[in-house]
């Protein structure tokens, strides 16, 4: 029985032992694939909890049919998007009431530039607008750049945690890339040549 | 350097800034945020079962089977009535409200003598 099948096995048992060292090995990998997803600090430590809740309770579900982190990433990126998806349903619902006049729920929520803690003081600014112009690619893109990128998956194990083909990871990271290219090079463009009258 | 240029080296640089970046970590005491979030979890077990119920899955066909249930009622009560009253109106006593047919406990003991 290797390392990881007895940690599973510890979970399984409900062993806090056992929690402690899931939460030791993977917090980081979680919390760093959630903050790449959301670009929000706080949201991404109330998904890394969401997750480790998760994986409590139905760690009994985990057939072993793959690696215990892949497991992981996919219950982070799930919980990632679904908190995506509710945040703007919040956004939208407020915006419905501002035009209904209720200005106590008229949030704010101007597009900040997201400050990515693990960039280099220098980078910090093209980071910004890198993470900017990754919000506005398709989730299935947006997702493999993430963990190829920021996880340092390879695209073999990133074809594992999204339940697909080598080929088609390879082609997502080049759309990807295009994608990301064209945006900022529109997003530059526009600055440089000031804002349009 | 042209303005086309200046472009691309941005765009590149925007693209490079991500390399070599060093993983972020959740804030402390990870593990006692999560602890209280599961006890969070056990206690709202009546929350959980609102929450089923409101479902429209769990909700439509509950209403659709309390209605039928009601329904049914209704038209099996109608029926009994419709019973009493021509027993009433033929003057005869319903013979079933003197049939007392339950062995107590004393024909059970003269059946073993």
């Amino acid at each position: 029985m290797n390392q990881s099948e007895a940690l599973i096995d510890k979970l399984k048992l409900g062993d806090q032992s056992g929690f402690t060292e899931a939460m030791d090995l993977y917090q980081d990998m979680v919390y760093n694939t959630a903050i790449g997803i959301v670009q929000n600090a706080d949201d991404a430590d109330d998904i890394t909890q969401e997750v480790f809740v998760q994986v409590y309770l139905s760690i009994n579900t985990f057939k072993g049919e793959s690696k215990l982190s892949t497991w992981l990433y996919r219950i982070t990126i799930s919980k990632a998007l679904d908190h995506e998806k509710k945040k703007k349903r919040k956004k939208r619902f407020g915006f419905v009431q501002s035009i209904f006049g209720n200005q106590e729920n008229n949030h704010h929520d101007h597009a900040i530039e997201f400050d990515h803690p693990g960039i280099q003081l220098e980078k910090k600014e093209r980071a910004g607008e890198l993470f900017k112009a990754l919000k506005q690619l398709p989730d299935k893109q947006r997702i493999a750049f993430t963990l190829h990128k920021l996880e340092g998956q390879s695209h073999q194990e990133i074809a594992e945690i999204m339940n697909t083909s080598l080929y088609a990871v390879e082609s997502l990271m080049g759309r990807a890339k295009t994608n990301l290219k064209k945006v900022l090079y529109n997003y530059y463009q526009e600055k440089i040549s000031g804002p349009i009258k | 350097m042209n303005r086309k240029d200046q472009i691309h080296k941005l765009v590149e640089e925007a693209i490079d800034s991500i390399e070599h970046i060093q993983k972020a970590s959740p804030k402390p005491f990870l593990l006692t945020r999560i602890d209280a979030r599961l006890h969070r979890k056990n206690f709202s077990l009546w929350e959980k079962a609102s929450w089923l119920i409101a479902r429209p899955s769990f909700a439509i066909p509950g209403l659709v089977i309390l209605i039928m249930l009601n329904v049914m009622t209704v038209l099996s009560n109608e029926n009994t009535s419709v019973h009493i009253s021509t027993e009433q109106q033929s003057g005869l006593p319903a013979t079933d409200d003197f049939a007392y047919t339950d062995p107590g406990i004393y024909d059970i003991e003269n059946t073993e003598q």
